[in-house]
């Protein structure tokens, strides 16, 4: 199974592109798709039986799109607030749950978080650019590749 | 010379805070303070709006809490429409607000203020935190993680999403429950029954080795105030209110909580955002009183199901009166997570809830409406004021969080006046007074209708005000 989880707040111009990219992705029965303003604990029994997950963010970094594995070693330790990084819920999952797939981070340029919900035309691009790096990826890698694919509007 | 000692940010809690502690000439505590450093202003900023988008607007106080905030506004919303929901709605909403109590209380409870419990409160802080517990305690940190899960879980399924829901509204709710839905419900509650068991025996084991914290973190007589339902058993969602004292005596019961206003008042101190809600016929400050899980299992008679009356009773025992130790609101909350998933079971068996007529229609019939409802931290209202078109001209937002401020304020300085001692200063003595705060699980989010965290800072002080010293935790 795939997860795939946007991260982000789609109030905040492109800080929603995470949100707009799994839109763009089809939705079948090996695919979950979960949209989340960040990261709590129990995100990690939702990615527990997954052999594939991508956490989507928005990342004001980034030039291109793209795809870091997740590494957890180091990931506890920090002082507890209520957010959380992908490592700590991957952490989790494999701690307590006996999640032994793959997780990776999908870093999609954006540029502008203020009021509203349009994305820049940039952010829009960056959007699908994810979409299909992330279908091109569960191809490559994933058991069942040919359960996910980009939806019809993207 | 006398000094002052702030913790800044507290940590562990919903918002932004500091605590200051002040120390005479001899180095013994003289007064604590916990200020609220936050604002956000809901109330103005709602102003001019139509009142049917308040519900949603309310979710977006809280991240922890919104669905309370949807259902007191919404109720509000019912009352200037001047209808009665349909059972459908009403069954939905009490769902979804036990559903809100049981998240927020795991949260508070496993993520937050176990770590102290169970690794306790002098080990080391970059492991008091729920990584610590897992690494200390898999099987409940796995179970407290599914709790909160399982809480969610309702919210998504009945509301559209887990938080900031599009869900509740005037006159009902936006959405209908199908039998699928119901029946995923209905196959989390004997996990969840058994992990609650499990994580109660394990409080109160733990409680016996912790009894300097329980006598003195906030142990002192106040005023209790909660929903009851008209026989006096635990509620939620409608009821009215009743007042205790700290020897369990009735002092008021009977009260409509759509007239708050006469007999709460909110007063206002210049060192704090947070506002100091008393009881009016005794005055301020000597109408403080406390809301929330201990506050609603002092006020009620009885918990109307199996389990968490079983509990309740055990609970009372623990006090010849009211139990006034702030700490067991620890051993409350998980209590009040029994009992929300005893009625979460209850409500999915009822047929009510998967009819599809689910929203009463009218024009606006009244210009004043108000909300109220048990939130996971206690009684909150919401009151609008409409003009004719149906544009909010005045919102008053009267929040658990605010209510227990007095409480608060006092806990901290018991706190602090028993375990902090300058000449030996440690950072245990420092969690302490933290851990008086975290006690009320305070959401400064709901309270100043501000958002963020809540990190940590002590401050000493001489008595000119000049900073000593400072020790900081973000």
């Amino acid at each position: 199974m795939v997860v795939c989880i946007a991260i982000g707040n789609s109030l905040r111009e492109d800080d929603g592109v995470a949100h707009h990219a799994l839109r763009l992705i089809a939705p079948n029965d090996n695919v979950r798709l979960l949209q989340v303003f960040q990261l709590a604990p129990e995100l990690a029994c939702e990615i527990a039986r997954a052999d594939l997950v991508f956490f989507l963010d928005a990342d004001a970094s980034a030039e291109t799109t793209m795809l870091t594995p997740i590494e957890t070693d180091g990931a506890y330790g920090g002082p507890m607030a209520h957010s959380m990084s992908p490592a700590e819920v991957v952490a989790i999952a494999s701690d307590l749950y006996a999640f032994a797939g793959k997780a990776l981070l999908c870093r999609i340029p954006a540029k502008q978080f203020g009021f509203g919900e349009e994305l820049t035309a940039a952010a829009k691009a960056a959007a699908r650019s994810a979409a299909k790096v992330i279908v091109e990826y569960v191809a490559l890698h994933a058991t069942n590749p040919d359960k996910l694919r980009l939806a019809e509007n993207c | 010379m006398s000094e002052r000692i702030l913790i800044h940010p507290v940590t562990r809690v919903e918002g932004h805070a500091k605590i200051s502690i002040y120390l005479d000439d001899s180095d013994e505590v003289t007064s604590a303070q916990f200020h609220v450093t936050e604002f956000r202003g809901f109330e103005k900023m709602c102003e001019g709006r139509p009142f049917h988008e308040m519900p949603g607007r309310m979710s977006r106080i809280c991240g922890i809490c919104p669905v309370s905030h949807i259902v007191a506004s919404s109720k509000a919303g019912d009352m200037l429409l001047g209808v009665e929901i349909p059972r459908a709605a009403e069954v939905q909403r009490r769902l979804v607000n036990y559903a809100q109590v049981l998240q927020s209380h795991a949260l508070s409870f496993f993520h937050l203020s176990a770590p102290d419990f169970l690794l306790g409160m002098d080990s080391a802080p970059e492991k008091r935190n729920l990584f610590g517990l897992i690494e200390s305690d898999r099987g409940l940190a796995r179970r407290g993680i599914r709790l909160r899960q399982f809480g969610q879980r309702v919210i998504e399924l009945v509301g559209g999403r887990r938080i900031h829901p599009d869900w509740g509204t005037p006159g009902g709710v936006l959405r209908v429950v199908g039998a699928g839905e119901r029946d995923e419900i209905r196959s989390w509650i004997p996990e969840a029954i058994e992990s609650m068991e499990i994580a109660l025996e394990r409080m109160k084991s733990v409680l016996d080795k912790l009894k300097p914290e329980v006598e003195n973190i906030g142990n002192f007589p106040t005023l209790f105030l909660g929903t009851v339902t008209p026989e006096g058993a635990l509620e939620f969602y409608d009821g009215l209110i009743r007042i205790v004292d700290a020897e369990g005596n009735i002092v008021a019961e009977g009260l409509d909580p759509r007239r708050y206003a006469t007999y709460l008042a909110e007063a206002s101190e210049d060192w704090s955002f947070m506002k100091f809600p008393y009881y009016k016929p005794l005055g301020y400050p000597g109408g403080a009183y406390r809301v929330g899980p201990l506050a609603r299992l002092n006020v009620a008679k009885s918990a109307g199901t199996l389990l968490a009356e079983r509990e309740l009773r055990e609970f009372k025992h623990r006090a010849s009166g009211a139990v006034c130790q702030s700490f067991l609101y620890h051993l409350a909350r998980l209590i009040e997570m029994l009992h929300s998933i005893e009625r979460i079971d209850e409500l999915t068996d009822d047929p009510d809830l998967l009819r599809p007529h689910v929203r009463a229609k009218a024009g606006q019939n009244r210009h004043h409406g108000v909300g109220s409802c048990e939130a996971p931290r206690g009684v909150l209202f919401h009151d609008y004021e409409v003009d004719d078109d149906g544009l909010i001209r005045k919102v008053n937002l009267l929040i658990a969080t605010a209510q227990n401020n007095l409480a608060m304020n006092r806990a901290v300085e018991q706190t602090a006046r028993h375990f902090v001692k300058k000449r030996s200063l440690s950072e245990g003595m420092l969690n302490r007074v933290e851990a008086a705060i975290r006690c009320f699980d305070p959401c400064l989010s709901c309270s100043t209708h501000a958002v963020g965290q809540m990190p940590l800072i002590v401050e000493l002080r001489d008595s000119t005000g000049q900073l000593l010293d400072q020790a900081r935790r973000d």
